[in-house]
């Protein structure tokens, strides 16, 4: 049965910095089950808008709404608790915990999380059980799991945004805001990180959404592709559409052009190149 | 030097080490593991000392009941200090601590009708009457005593009766600790610790993660001002200034940040440190009065902090990876 | 009434002492990032150069105060550079935790040197005018005058000199500073010049307003010059003045029979915390909100 209420949508979503309208009237739908690609010129708004969805920026105006219920308003670890994981542009893994506990700590509802649970270890000795057996499975399945015990400041940066995205599968969410996952990893990695999506999306019905600016890989792994420039969205169509837009191409041209202007966005992920 | 000599000196010694390494616990828990500069943790040890005297002295109220009253006290004045200040930088936290603190020291001294003022606990039942809170903790003492002289003979003193209870109180509650800070939550902790962002992005509550773990840390400072209260039988507010806290951080920088089991070693290195420089009676140190001496060590502990931080701030135990500060 | 008014006036003189602290505190933290907990004895450290100047040489009070201002401002420069520079880069905690630890150095050098006896400046405190409404002591006056004076100064200098000019540009954004030329070492050196130097004129005023002063004298008043700088928003100076007049006014009109029948004297620092607790809890930002003005 076809439910009225979409899967995720926002509408009218507003955010300035000072004078800078970042995000200026965003709307757009995502289905479940499906792949989307954010894509867009630097400074476009794209990370904004990872940034609004997940509450780590609060928005002007406008509403998100995921499986019908509201989502902002709320703080990120109660959007995160409603099913909605993303990574960061640049990376934040733990690099002061193991490999194998970076990815351990995102599992959700752990009873031995809570104060009173924590004391007694019976008490979540077998959901921490679990926890690590689902978290080497992570790690397998991104080719990490030799490094299961190293902190994860040894890693390198493909192998981060590999643990990064192990770490966000770990909260079994039902939608992922994945930022640039291939941006600064080798070409084979990215391409193994791409396929992984694909299989998450197969295997556990999850949702993505994904800001990509290589567009091979945009085009391979997208049902639908979403572009953005100054703040608008100004397009939304199949991969195929877009490629053949005209707006489209004249935005991305255009930023050749277009004065180096307040590209930079006051986001929480750090130095961003949005 | 003769006073080198003396056991009594050195159980003396071991049982200051035992409390302040039960203080400094709260602070390792606090900053070790939560990245929460608490400034004002005596403050939690003269709620808690303050609570439990005024219980057992005026009300009469058994000394075990008035210790959990009083460390409810220390954590609601915990909650106080850390709800308007944890979403804020680090540094709000230190003043509002800090600030605390010395405004409850400064009530203690004024308040004569509800703390004995300037007479300190004594003053607790209004001038005229000497207050006492210890009875039952000296029989306790003697009980111990008693069942240790058959092993110990004439060494069987209350102070060692003491160091053995403070001790065993200490390693419990690290035991404690270590429980916590390997568990789930200890480790939601450290991602909080290292980036407050992505633990909130995996749905971590941050600031709830953060209260308790403060509530927690000043409920052992509340525990560390019942053993301070009952060491010294007797306490004036001025026995609570900032210096402890001052203290219990060089404590913790010495043993390592998030090294919950080698606080101990940095409370014992401390005490003797602390101690060892009141045997700097002979030459060239004897010029200095006592005054001048008190005044020395505390620049020097100034020093060694500050030595540390900057040459070793894994403390002496900490493990470089997984340096915080 | 005319209590009020005293009291009123109490409050500007008290405030502007803590102003000279916390402009200071405001400095530091807006352009170095620094939250200093030693302020307070940079100020005792200038009231005791003062007294020792006056002591040793006889010097008279104005010349006395800029010894101190002077010795202070060496002072600050000296822990920087001797000190602080070692922890710029390794985070706020430690940075914060030093700086406690310096205090802990700087006071009981003070005691170990100066003793912890009372001192009091060889200055007649006793004379008082009658303005009518209210009456002011002499001393009172020379306060209120040396820290409006000394404020003007740094009003102006903060203002008009190129100096000043570059330490505004690095409060509001270091990275554009730094791109756009500013010398950052020569801010910083500045900056600590600036804050101590005010420091060891406020130490200096604070001890004269005492009726004497022992190496407690900063640490003692260090909650008020935080609450202060914390009502000002933490990197604004004009902030930070208004804010320290509205606690020093709010401290001694506690005292008022109109308010409550008065508060004891004693609680006249708990009216400083409360004010500080319930700033961080409605407007952390202080009560002007993002404008900086420094």
């Amino acid at each position: 049965m076809m439910s009225s209420t979409p899967f995720f949508h926002v509408e009218g979503l507003e955010k300035r910095f000072g004078g800078f309208r970042a995000v200026a009237g965003t709307s757009f739908k995502i289905e479940d089950g499906s792949i989307t690609a954010l894509i867009g010129p630097n400074g476009a708004g794209k990370t904004t808008v990872f940034n609004l969805i997940s509450a780590f920026l609060t928005l002007d105006s406008g509403l998100i709404e995921f499986r019908g219920s509201r989502v902002d308003g709320r703080r990120p670890h109660q959007v995160s608790r409603l099913g909605i994981g993303r990574t960061f542009q640049t990376t934040r893994v733990l690099r002061k915990l193991s490999v194998l506990d970076n990815v351990c700590v995102a599992a959700q509802n752990q009873p031995g999380e809570r104060l009173r649970g924590a004391m007694f270890r019976p008490r979540y000795q077998r959901s921490e059980a679990d926890v690590n057996r689902r978290a080497l499975e992570l790690l397998d399945l991104v080719g990490l799991s030799a490094m299961a015990r190293e902190y994860a400041a040894t890693l390198s940066g493909g192998q981060r945004k590999l643990l990064e995205f192990a770490r966000v599968m770990m909260q079994e969410p039902s939608l992922v805001l994945l930022d640039e996952p291939t941006a600064g990893v080798l070409p084979t990695l990215g391409q193994t990180l791409i396929e992984h999506v694909k299989t998450q999306r197969r295997d556990r019905g999850t949702t993505f959404m994904i800001i990509e600016h290589n567009m091979d890989v945009v085009m391979s792994v997208s049902d639908r592709v979403i572009v953005m420039n100054e703040g608008m969205v100004i397009a939304d169509g199949t991969p195929g559409e877009i490629q053949v837009n005209e707006m489209v191409i004249e935005a991305y041209l255009g930023t050749h052009h277009a004065p180096a202007g307040p590209a930079r966005e006051p986001v929480p992920s750090g130095p961003d190149d949005d | 030097m003769s006073e080198f000599l003396n056991p009594d000196f050195w159980a003396f010694v071991l049982v200051i080490a035992g409390i302040y390494s039960i203080f400094s616990l709260g602070l390792q828990l606090q900053f070790g593991f939560g990245g929460l500069l608490n400034f004002g943790q005596v403050g939690f040890s003269l709620v808690a000392a303050y609570t439990m005297a005024i219980l057992v002295a005026r009300y009469g109220v058994d000394l075990w009941l008035a210790s959990v009253i009083a460390i409810g006290f220390s954590m609601v004045a915990g909650a106080v200090v850390a709800i308007p200040t944890l979403r804020l930088r680090a540094f709000y936290l230190g003043i509002v601590s800090l600030a605390m603190s010395e405004i409850l020291r400064y009530l203690a001294l004024n308040l004569q009708g509800l703390t004995g003022g300037p007479l300190g606990s004594p003053g607790i039942n209004g001038p005229g009457h000497v207050a006492q809170y210890t009875n039952q903790w000296f029989l306790m003492l003697d009980s111990i005593r008693e069942r240790l002289e058959p092993v110990l003979g004439a060494m069987a003193t209350r102070d060692v009766a003491t160091l053995l209870v403070v001790w065993i109180v200490a390693f419990a509650l690290i035991g404690l600790l270590e429980i916590l800070v390997r568990s789930p939550w200890g480790r939601a902790l450290k991602a909080i610790r290292e980036d407050e962002d992505a633990a909130a992005a995996m749905g971590k509550d941050v600031f709830m993660f953060k209260l308790q773990v403060f509530i927690v840390g000043a409920a052992i400072g509340g525990l560390a001002g019942i053993f301070l209260a009952l060491q010294l039988s007797a306490f004036v507010a001025n026995d609570f200034k900032p210096i402890l806290t001052f203290y219990g951080f060089v404590i913790v920088i010495l043993a390592g940040t998030a090294r919950m089991a080698a606080v101990p070693i940095g409370g014992l290195v401390f005490a003797f440190i602390f101690a060892g420089t009141r045997f700097f009676t002979f030459a060239p140190f004897d010029v200095l009065s006592s005054a001048e001496r008190s005044y020395v060590r505390l620049i020097l502990i100034g020093v060694i902090l500050i030595l540390l931080m900057r040459f070793r701030p894994q403390g002496l135990f900490g493990r470089k990876e997984e340096l915080m500060l | 009434m005319q209590e009020l008014i005293q009291l009123l006036a109490n409050g500007v003189i008290v405030g502007s002492i803590i102003a000279l602290g916390a402009i200071g505190i405001t400095l530091v933290f807006g352009i170095l990032d620094i939250g200093s907990f030693a302020h307070g004895d940079y100020m005792t450290f200038g009231a005791y150069g003062a007294f020792g100047a006056i002591a040793a040489s006889g010097l008279p009070f104005p010349a006395a105060l800029v010894v101190a201002a002077l010795a202070t401002a060496l002072l600050g420069i000296f822990i920087d550079v001797a000190v602080l520079r070692w922890f710029q880069n390794k985070g706020p905690d430690s940075m914060i935790i030093v700086t406690l630890g310096v205090a802990l150095i700087l006071r009981h050098v003070i005691y170990f040197v100066a003793g912890s006896a009372p001192r009091a400046y060889p200055i007649d405190v006793t004379t008082v005018l009658d303005l009518g409404l209210i009456r002011i002591s002499i001393v009172q006056l020379t306060v209120v005058v040396a820290a409006v004076v000394v404020i003007v100064i740094t009003a102006w200098f903060l203002a008009n000199t190129s100096l000043g000019k570059s330490m505004r540009a690095v409060a509001d954004n270091r990275d554009l500073a730094a791109v756009a030329g500013v010398n950052i070492r020569r801010v910083r050196w500045s900056t600590w010049f600036v804050s101590s130097a005010l420091a060891g004129v406020g130490g200096t005023l604070l001890a004269l307003s005492q009726a004497s002063f022992n190496p407690e004298l900063g640490w003692t008043i260090l909650l008020m010059l935080f609450t202060a700088s914390i009502l000002g928003g933490l990197r604004s100076a004009y902030g930070t003045l208004a804010g320290a007049l509205i606690v020093g006014i709010a401290m001694e009109t506690s005292t008022w029979s109109g308010f409550f029948g008065g508060l004891d004297g004693v609680y006249k620092p708990i009216i400083a915390f409360l004010i500080l607790i319930g700033m961080l809890m409605i407007r952390p930002q202080g009560l002007f909100g993002k404008a900086r003005l420094v």
